[in-house]
C-alpha cells in the first residue's frame, strides 16, 4: 500500500484511529469502531494532544461546519442512508471516506456508479462456470461490496450514485427499507448485520445524471456539502495543479488573479465587489481554470508571438463559456459591460486592458 | 460572577427578552426570595398599563408600544414565555408591587460606544477558551434554553446571568453604548430609592445589565443623558400575534418560531412532555408536507426525531433544542432540495412553528393605539372631515400640506375610506375631497391590527405587498424611509431575476425620482410640519442603477417576437438609460434579424441611433406591402420619429423612398404605410409634415404676403443679434429648400403622397385621391392622442362615412385591391367594427391565423345572434387550418399511429405479416390450396398499452398569446385524434379552466376561451400534475409568455415538482408559425434552470419533440 498514489484514509490515518479506539469512552452503536462524539472528532481534529499509549494531536481532516458532520454522523446511526450532495469538487467523496474508516475501520467496500453500473455490482452477481457445474449454490455466489458490508456489518460506499440508471439504483430501495436482500436463486435471505450503512455521493445539477426516484430519496438523509468559499485558497490551489501538470508553468499573478476572478464571479453569479452577474449555463469549476491557465502559459511560453498573455484571456474564456448555449456569449458580454467596465472605470490598469480587448468576443 | 449570584440587595434575575426556560423558573425564582418588590426592565412611561398587562383576563401574546412625534418606536411585545410577563403575573396573583425602573424611553440618548477604564481581556479570552466563540444567541440557546429541562432553578440563573457577563465583557472589549450606560445609571437610581426605603427588591433585567446593578457595579460607568430633548411619549397597548412576533416578519423585538417557544413553555420543561411536543410537531409538519402534495408520512417523523435526540446527545444536551430539531427536519425531509421539495419543507415549517395565535386585552383595558392618532392628526392637521369644496394642496412648497400630503397617503395605503384624490390639471399640486363616515371608523379599527401606530400600520399593511414597484411607490408616497429601503433591497435581489422590461425600466424611472428628491413623502432635507414631520431620505450607496440596466438588456432578448407596441416604448425608455453597450448591440442586431416585424422596425432604428451601420428605416418603405411593413415602420416610429425629424438627411432619405415609388405600388402600400404612421397621435402627424417642409412647393401664397413673412423674418434675426448669449445654429437645421424635395415618380404628388400617409388634409385635382383618404379616414378616424379633439386637423379626406361594411369593403378592394381590403377590415375588427368582419363572406377569404385572431378576439363583445353570423367565417378559417396543418404533422407521428411487429410471443399473431415473412415456406398442399410452415411468428405489440400517453396542455389565455392559443387548440385536437394519446387542455389565467371535454372541437372550445386577465402559472401546473396518472409516460406543454403575477419561487417550486415525479415538461414561448416569441427572459431561464426546457417552436416541430419523446 505505500506505493499506492492515493492509500486509503485507514492506513493513512492508522496512529490516529488506533489512539481513539484506545481513549474512546463513549457509548457506541452496535458494530460501529468508534463512538459517535469521537467519530467526529476524527474528522474535525483534537483541541489538543491526546495522550494514551501515544500522544497524538487529532489533525483535522475536513475543513467545514461541525454540525454538518454531526449530522452525517447521527444519520449513519439510524435506519437511512446518508447522501452527500453538491457542486463538483467540495469533497464528497473524501468526507465519505474519512466516515467509513472511523466507523467501520475501512472505506473500500466501494461501488462507483457509472452508466454502466449493473444490478449486480449493487447486490450480487454468479460465478458462472460453477453456476453452470453446479448450479446456484453459495458458493457460486460473488458477493457485491453492498452485500460484503451487509455480511460484516460495516459501511458501504457509493460513489456518484446518479449517475447509474435508475432501473440500478432502485435496486437499493428495498435494501434499504428491509435491511435484508433476498436471493431467489438460493431460496434464502441475506440479512444485513447491525452497523451496516450506506454513504452515496451524488451530483444533482449536473448534466447527463439520471434523476432518483422519490422511493429512493425518502430513504435517504440529504446532506448537502459546500463549494470552496475561500478565493484565495482557490488561487492556491489553481497554481498548484497548473505546476502539477506542467513544470515550466510561468503565468503573471495578477493575470491569473485576474482569472480567477472572473470565474468566481460567472460562477457564483456575484462579483466579488458584489455586483450580480449573469450566470452562463456551461460548468465555471476550478478544473476548468487550471486548464485555462495552464494553456495560457504554454501559448505564451512557446509562441513567441504572444507575448502579452492576457490578450489571450477574453478569447479563453469565451472558448469556456460557450459551450451548448450561444445565449452564454451574450452573458459573457453582459459580464464585460457590467464588472469589467466598472473596474477599469474605478482605475484599474489590468481591467481596463481588459476592457480594451473586448473586440475578441464580438461575433 | 460568584457576587453576581450571591447578590441579595437586589437579587439578581438576568433574562432574555423571551425565554420559555427563564419564564418557566421565574415563579420558583421569585418564591425562593420572596421580594415584596419586583423592579422591571422597562420604561417607566408604561407604569400605568402594567396592572392591565398582568391582568388575568389578558391572553398573550400582546405588546407595549410608544412611539413619539418623529415616529420613533419603542416595542415590547409580550407572550407566555416571556420571563417578564411571567414576573408581572407573580406579582399579581401575590398583589406585590412592580415598578418599571428603567430609563425613560423619551430621553434622547447618543449611539456612540465608549470603552470602559480597565477592560478585562484576560477574563474574556479565558471564558471564550471555556464556552466557544458564540455569539450571544447561540450561546443562551446552548446554556441556557437547551440545558434548562436538566438544571436546577438556582443553576439555570447562574447560567443566565453567566452568559450575560460574558456578552457584557465582549462588548466592554469594543466599547459599551452610552444608551446602556445611561439607562443602567438611571436604573441604579430607582434602584437605590426602593433599597433605601427597606424594600426587599428582585430585579428582572437583561442579563447582560445584572453586573451593573451590583452594590459595587462592574464594567460600568456613570453616564448621564444630556438634558433637553425630552419628547412626548404616546403609549398603548395593544393585542398581537404569533405571525407578528416571530422575528422574521420584520416587526422589532420578536423571537423565531413562537410556537416552538410556546411548546416548551408549555411542557414546563419536563423531558417526557417535551418529546410528546416534539412528536406532535414532527408530525404536524408531515401533515403540511402532504398537503403540499409532497410526500412525508411516519417514517420522516420517526427518523427526525430519532435524530433530533440522538443530536442532542451528541452535543451533550437533555433535550433536544432547536437548533436540533431544526437541522434533523432538513436532513430527513429536504432531500437537498432548495427548491421544489426545500421550499414545500420551508413553507410547512412556517405554518408549523409560527402559528396563528392572537391576543387578546382584558375586558374594560383603556383605549389606546392607531384610533386616537388618526382623530388627533386629523384635528391637528386642521383637515376637515367633511368637504363641500375640493381641497388643494402644495406639497412641495407648503411643509404643512406635505405632512398633510403624507397624511392621507397613508390613510389610503391602510385602504380607510376618508380621502379620494381629483385631476389636479398640473403635477406640482394635488387636489383631494374628504368624506369622513362610519366606515372609515370601522376601517380604522380593522387597521389597527397591523400596529400601533399609523406608520406601523402602514408597514404593516405594506409588508403582505407582493408587487415590488407598487410596494415601493407607495412607500415613497408615505413618507417610510425604512420600508423604501426594504423594498429596495428586494427590488435589487429580485428584479434582475424575473422582472420584465417594462417593470425594470419603471424601477429605474422610480428611482431617478426618488434620488431627485422629487416624491413629497421623500424629500432630500427634512420637512414637514411639526405635528407630522417628514423625514429626510438619501438612496442607499448599495442600490445599483447599473444592476437593473443590465438586468433591462437581458430582458429585450425575450421581447424580439413581440408584437405589443408597450415592449417598443420601454425599448425607448431604455435606450434614453443605456449608453449602448456591447450586449445591447448584440441583442438588437438579433432582433433586427429574427424578430417580428414590429421589433425589427424598432431595433433597426435603435441601431441606427447608435451610430450602426447598414441599418437603413427609409428603406422599409420600398419593401413588400402588408402588414408586416405596417409593423416595420410602426416600430421604427415610435422609437425614434423625434430623430428622424432632427436629422435632416434621414428626412431626406424618407422623402427620397417615398418619391421613388410609382403610382400603382403606393397605392398597394399606402394603408399598411398609414397604419404605420398611425402610430403617432394626430399633432406629432401634423408636426412630422411640417418638418418634412413640403407646403411651400403647394400652397401658393400672395407676394405682399411673402414680403411681410420675410420682413418679420429679418427682424427677428436683428433682434436676436442683439442679444448676445444667444447662439442661432443656422446650418443643417433649416427646412430643406424647396430643390432638395425630390419629386415624385407617377401622378400623385409628393405632398399628397405625405398627406395620405400622414393623414392630414388634402385637397387634390386627383379623384382618387380623395376618396382614397375617405375610405381610410372610415378606419382611423380623426386619430387618438395629442390633436385628435382639435378641430383643425383630423383626418385626410372629407365627406360622412358610408352606408355599410360592404360598401366600404367595396370601395377598398376598387382602390387597393382585395388582400388590402381583408387587411383593412380585419384591422376594423380588432378596433371593434364587428360589421367589418361580419361583411366578409366566408368562402371567399383567404383563411389565415390573423384573421382567425381577429374573428375571435371580437367574441366575448358580440351578441347572441351576430356570433352566429361570425360562426360560419370561423369555422371555415378553423377547418382549413386544420386541415392543413394536420397534413403537415401526420408525418412526425408516424409510427406512432399503428401497432408495432414484434417476434416475442405476444398476445395477437400478426397474421399478415407473418405470412409475407414465410411465403418461402409455402408449397401445394392437398385439395389444390397451399400450405404454409411459418418458421418465423410475428405479433402485434397491444398499442393500447404501450401507447397511452397522456399530454397535458396548460394554455395561458392571458392576454398577448392569441396565436399559440389558436395553434394549441388546432394541435391538442389533431393529437386527440390519435388513438395512442389522451389530451388534456388547461387553460388559465388567474383561474384554470378544465377544456378537455371540448378538446376534439377547436371551434367550440375557441368560441368558449376567455382571453383576459393575469397571470398565475403554478396553480395551473399543480392542478396538470394532478392530472397525470404516470408521470414518465406524460407530456406536460405549458404555452404561456412567463410574465408570471405571482412569486417567483412558488413557480419554481411548482417546475421543480413537476420535473421530479418524472414527468416531461416543456415550456412553449410560443406556439405559431413564425415562431416568434415574446416572452419574460428571466423568468424563462430560472424555469430552464429548474428543469423545464423551454422553447418557441412551430406546430411542426411540436409534434417532431412529441413523437422523439414517445419513441424514445
Amino acid at each position: 500500500m505505500t506505493q499506492a498514489q492515493a492509500p486509503p484514509p485507514e492506513s493513512v490515518y492508522q496512529a490516529e484511529l488506533e489512539l481513539l479506539q484506545e481513549l474512546d469512552q463513549g457509548a457506541r452503536p452496535v458494530g460501529w469502531r468508534l463512538s459517535p462524539a469521537s467519530v467526529v472528532t476524527f474528522l474535525l481534529g483534537s483541541k489538543g494532544p491526546l495522550k494514551g499509549s501515544r500522544t497524538i494531536t487529532i489533525t483535522p481532516k475536513f475543513v467545514g461546519e461541525r454540525a454538518l458532520v454531526e449530522r452525517c454522523v447521527v444519520t449513519l446511526a439510524g435506519q437511512r442512508g446518508l447522501l452527500l450532495v453538491g457542486e463538483p469538487g467540495t469533497a464528497k467523496s473524501m468526507l465519505s471516506e474519512l466516515l467509513a474508516a472511523a466507523i467501520s475501520g475501512s472505506s473500500q467496500l466501494t461501488v462507483q456508479g457509472t452508466a454502466g453500473t449493473h444490478e449486480e455490482h449493487l447486490r450480487y452477481g454468479w460465478n458462472y462456470a460453477l453456476l453452470l457445474s453446479r448450479g446456484p449454490s453459495p458458493e457460486a455466489l460473488v458477493p457485491s461490496p453492498v452485500l460484503t458490508a451487509m455480511r460484516s456489518g460495516s459501511l458501504a460506499r457509493i460513489e456518484e450514485l446518479t449517475r447509474c440508471l435508475p432501473e440500478v439504483q432502485d435496486a437499493l430501495v428495498s435494501l434499504l427499507s428491509d435491511r435484508r436482500m433476498s436471493v431467489p436463486e438460493l431460496g434464502e435471505y441475506e440479512y444485513a448485520r447491525a452497523g451496516f450503512n450506506l454513504i452515496a455521493t451524488a451530483n444533482l445539477r449536473d448534466k447527463g445524471v439520471s434523476e432518483m426516484s422519490s422511493a429512493l430519496k425518502r430513504r435517504f438523509n440529504f446532506e448537502v456539502v459546500p463549494p470552496i468559499a475561500d478565493r484565495a485558497a482557490e488561487v492556491a490551489l489553481i497554481q498548484r495543479q497548473a505546476r502539477a501538470q506542467q513544470a515550466d508553468f510561468r503565468l503573471d499573478d495578477s493575470i491569473l488573479d485576474a482569472l480567477v476572478t472572473a470565474f468566481r464571479d460567472l460562477r457564483s453569479g456575484l462579483s466579488s465587489e458584489g455586483w450580480s452577474v449573469e450566470k452562463p449555463s456551461s460548468v465555471m469549476s476550478t478544473a476548468e481554470a487550471v486548464a485555462v491557465a495552464s494553456s495560457m502559459a504554454l501559448q505564451a511560453c512557446y509562441f513567441e508571438s504572444q507575448r502579452d498573455p492576457l490578450g489571450l484571456l477574453p478569447g479563453y474564456l469565451l472558448g469556456t463559456v460557450t459551450k451548448d448555449d450561444p445565449k452564454d456569449r451574450a452573458r459573457l458580454l453582459a459580464y464585460w459591460d457590467g464588472p469589467v467596465r466598472r473596474r477599469a472605470e474605478q482605475g484599474s490598469r489590468l481591467w481596463k486592458r481588459l476592457l480594451e480587448l473586448r473586440s475578441a468576443l464580438e461575433e | 460572577m460568584k457576587s453576581l449570584a450571591d447578590c441579595r440587595t437586589p437579587f439578581l434575575i438576568g433574562v432574555r427578552h423571551h425565554s420559555p426556560a427563564c419564564a418557566v423558573r421565574m415563579g420558583e425564582w421569585l418564591d425562593s426570595f420572596g421580594p415584596d418588590k419586583i423592579l422591571l426592565e422597562l420604561p417607566p412611561e408604561f407604569q400605568d398599563w402594567l396592572p392591565w398587562l398582568a391582568h388575568p383576563q389578558l391572553q398573550a401574546p400582546a405588546a407595549l408600544a410608544g412611539t413619539d412625534q418623529s415616529d420613533q418606536l419603542f416595542f415590547y411585545p409580550f407572550a407566555d414565555f416571556s420571563p417578564e410577563l411571567a414576573a408581572l403575573r407573580w406579582a399579581q396573583q401575590r398583589g406585590i408591587e412592580v415598578e418599571a425602573f428603567d430609563l425613560e424611553a423619551a430621553c434622547q440618548t447618543p449611539p456612540e460606544r465608549r470603552t470602559l477604564e480597565g477592560g478585562q481581556q484576560g477574563l474574556l479570552d479565558q471564558w471564550q477558551v471555556a464556552l466557544g466563540n458564540q455569539d450571544f444567541e447561540s450561546l443562551w440557546d446552548e446554556r441556557v434554553e437547551s440545558a434548562a429541562p436538566a438544571a436546577q432553578a438556582e443553576a439555570l440563573r447562574q447560567a443566565a446571568l453567566l452568559v450575560g457577563l460574558v456578552q457584557r465583557l465582549q462588548e466592554a472589549a469594543e466599547g459599551i453604548r452610552l444608551r446602556d450606560l445611561m439607562r443602567e445609571t438611571a436604573m441604579r437610581k430607582r434602584l437605590g430609592l426602593s433599597l433605601g426605603q427597606g424594600k426587599k427588591v428582585a430585579v428582572v433585567v437583561g442579563s447582560f445589565h445584572a453586573c451593573a446593578l451590583l452594590p459595587e457595579p462592574r464594567l460600568w460607568e456613570e453616564c448621564h443623558p444630556q438634558g433637553g430633548g425630552r419628547r412626548e411619549l404616546r403609549t398603548s397597548l395593544v393585542p398581537y400575534s404569533f405571525e407578528l412576533l416571530d422575528s422574521r416578519s420584520g416587526y422589532p423585538a420578536g423571537i423565531r418560531d413562537p410556537v416552538w417557544q410556546q411548546r416548551i413553555f408549555l411542557s414546563q420543561l419536563q423531558i417526557p412532555k417535551i418529546s410528546q411536543s416534539l412528536s406532535e410537531l414532527a408530525v404536524e409538519l408531515c401533515h403540511h408536507l402532504r398537503q403540499a402534495r409532497q410526500p412525508a408520512g411516519t417514517p420522516d417523523a420517526q427518523e427526525s426525531v430519532r435524530m433530533a435526540w440522538e443530536l442532542a446527545e451528541l452535543r451533550g444536551l437533555p433535550a433536544p433544542g432547536r437548533a436540533e430539531f431544526l437541522q434533523a427536519v432538513q436532513s430527513c425531509m429536504a432531500q437537498g432540495e432548495v427548491l421544489g421539495r426545500g421550499r414545500a419543507l420551508a413553507r410547512a415549517l412556517e405554518k408549523t412553528l409560527v402559528g396563528q395565535q392572537r391576543g387578546q386585552l382584558a375586558v374594560g383595558t383603556p383605549r389606546s393605539g392607531l384610533v386616537p392618532e388618526v382623530e388627533a392628526l386629523l384635528v391637528r392637521l386642521n383637515l376637515p372631515r367633511h368637504s363641500h369644496e375640493p381641497v388643494r394642496l402644495d406639497p412641495l412648497r407648503s411643509p404643512l400640506d406635505r405632512s398633510r400630503q403624507v397624511f392621507l397617503r397613508r390613510l389610503q395605503l391602510l385602504g380607510i375610506p376618508y380621502a379620494s384624490q381629483r385631476d389636479s390639471g398640473d403635477t406640482l399640486t394635488q387636489v383631494w375631497s374628504f368624506q369622513w363616515t362610519t366606515s372609515s371608523e370601522a376601517a380604522l379599527e380593522l387597521a389597527g391590527y397591523r400596529g400601533p401606530s399609523l406608520s406601523q400600520a402602514c408597514r404593516g399593511a405594506l409588508r403582505g405587498q407582493e408587487d415590488l414597484l407598487l410596494g415601493l411607490s407607495q412607500s415613497a408616497e408615505c413618507g417610510l424611509g425604512q420600508q423604501v429601503d426594504e423594498f429596495l433591497a428586494r427590488l435589487m435581489v429580485e428584479y434582475p431575476q424575473s422582472a420584465r422590461l417594462d417593470q425594470l425600466v419603471g424601477g429605474l424611472g422610480l428611482l431617478e425620482r426618488i434620488a431627485n428628491g422629487q416624491l413629497p413623502g421623500l424629500p432630500a432635507q427634512a420637512c414637514g410640519s411639526p405635528e407630522l414631520p417628514v423625514s429626510a431620505y438619501q438612496l442607499p450607496a448599495e442600490v445599483d442603477r447599473q444592476v437593473l440596466l443590465a438586468a433591462a438588456v437581458r430582458a429585450l432578448e425575450g421581447l424580439a417576437g413581440s408584437r405589443q407596441l408597450s415592449d417598443v416604448l420601454a425599448l425607448r425608455e431604455l435606450l434614453q438609460l443605456e449608453g449602448g453597450g456591447l450586449r445591447l448591440r448584440w441583442a438588437l442586431r438579433n432582433m433586427s434579424r429574427e424578430g417580428s416585424p414590429l421589433m425589427q422596425g424598432a431595433a433597426a432604428m435603435a441601431l441606427s441611433l447608435l451610430q450602426e451601420s447598414g441599418y437603413r428605416v427609409p428603406d422599409f418603405v420600398a419593401g413588400p406591402p402588408g402588414r408586416e411593413l405596417a409593423e416595420r415602420l410602426k416600430g421604427a416610429l415610435a422609437v425614434g420619429v423625434a430623430w428622424i425629424e432632427a436629422r435632416p438627411e434621414w428626412r431626406q432619405e424618407l422623402l427620397q423612398a417615398v418619391a421613388d415609388l410609382e403610382d400603382e405600388p403606393f397605392w398597394r402600400r399606402l394603408a399598411s404605410l398609414r397604419e404605420g404612421f398611425e402610430v403617432l397621435s394626430q399633432a406629432a402627424r401634423a408636426r412630422f409634415l411640417e418638418t418634412l417642409a413640403l407646403n411651400r412647393l403647394d400652397l401658393p401664397l400672395a407676394p405682399d404676403h411673402l414680403v411681410a413673412l420675410a420682413l418679420a423674418d429679418r427682424a427677428g434675426l436683428e433682434a436676436l443679434a442683439d442679444l448676445p448669449i444667444l447662439w442661432v445654429e443656422t446650418t443643417g437645421e433649416m427646412p430643406a429648400s424647396p430643390s432638395d424635395v425630390p419629386l415624385a415618380r407617377g401622378q400623385v404628388s409628393l405632398n399628397e403622397r405625405f398627406r395620405l400617409i400622414l393623414g392630414q388634409p388634402v385637397d387634390s385635382q386627383n379623384s382618387r385621391v380623395g376618396r382614397a383618404a375617405r375610405a381610410l379616414d372610415e378606419l382611423y378616424g380623426r386619430g387618438h392622442g395629442e390633436g385628435s379633439r382639435a378641430h383643425l386637423g383630423g383626418g385626410a379626406g372629407e365627406g360622412s362615412g358610408y352606408a355599410g361594411a360592404r360598401e366600404w369593403g367595396d370601395e377598398l378592394a376598387d382602390l387597393f385591391g382585395s388582400p388590402v381590403r381583408e387587411e383593412v377590415l380585419g384591422r376594423a375588427a380588432e378596433k371593434g367594427r364587428a360589421a367589418a368582419l361580419l361583411a366578409l363572406e366566408p368562402d371567399s377569404v383567404v383563411p389565415s391565423v390573423e384573421l382567425l385572431e381577429q374573428a375571435l378576439s371580437l367574441v366575448g363583445a358580440l351578441s347572441e345572434h351576430q356570433l352566429g353570423q361570425l360562426r360560419p367565417l370561423v369555422a371555415r378559417v378553423l377547418r382549413e387550418l386544420t386541415r392543413e396543418l394536420s397534413q403537415r404533422l401526420r408525418p412526425a407521428l408516424q409510427g406512432l399511429l399503428s401497432a408495432r411487429p414484434t417476434r416475442r410471443p405476444g398476445a395477437r399473431l400478426d397474421l399478415a405479416r407473418t405470412l409475407r415473412a414465410n411465403l418461402h415456406t409455402a408449397r401445394p398442399g392437398g385439395q389444390g390450396g397451399w400450405t404454409l410452415a411459418p418458421e418465423r411468428l410475428l405479433f402485434q405489440t397491444r398499442q393500447q398499452r404501450s401507447l397511452d400517453w397522456r399530454i397535458v396542455l396548460v394554455v395561458d389565455v392571458s392576454g398577448s398569446m392569441e396565436a399559440s392559443i389558436i395553434y394549441s387548440a388546432i394541435t391538442a385536437a389533431i393529437l386527440a385524434g390519435l388513438p395512442a394519446f389522451c389530451v388534456h387542455f388547461l387553460a388559465f389565467s388567474t383561474e384554470v379552466i378544465d377544456f378537455t371535454q371540448r378538446v376534439s372541437d377547436p371551434l367550440a372550445l375557441l368560441m368558449e376561451v376567455q382571453v383576459g386577465g393575469g397571470t398565475l402559472i403554478a396553480p395551473a401546473l399543480r392542478y396538470a400534475r394532478g392530472l397525470l396518472t404516470v408521470p414518465s409516460r406524460s407530456l406536460v406543454l405549458l404555452v404561456s409568455d412567463f410574465e408570471d403575477g405571482g412569486p417567483l419561487a412558488e413557480l419554481l417550486a411548482e417546475v421543480r415538482a413537476l420535473v421530479e415525479c418524472g414527468a416531461r415538461p416543456l415550456g412553449l414561448a410560443a406556439l405559431s408559425d413564425d415562431g416568434q416569441a415574446r416572452f419574460c427572459q428571466a423568468t424563462a431561464e430560472a424555469v430552464v434552470a429548474a428543469g423545464m426546457p423551454v422553447a418557441a417552436l412551430t406546430p411542426l416541430e411540436l409534434a417532431r419533440w412529441v413523437g422523439e419523446q414517445v419513441r424514445s
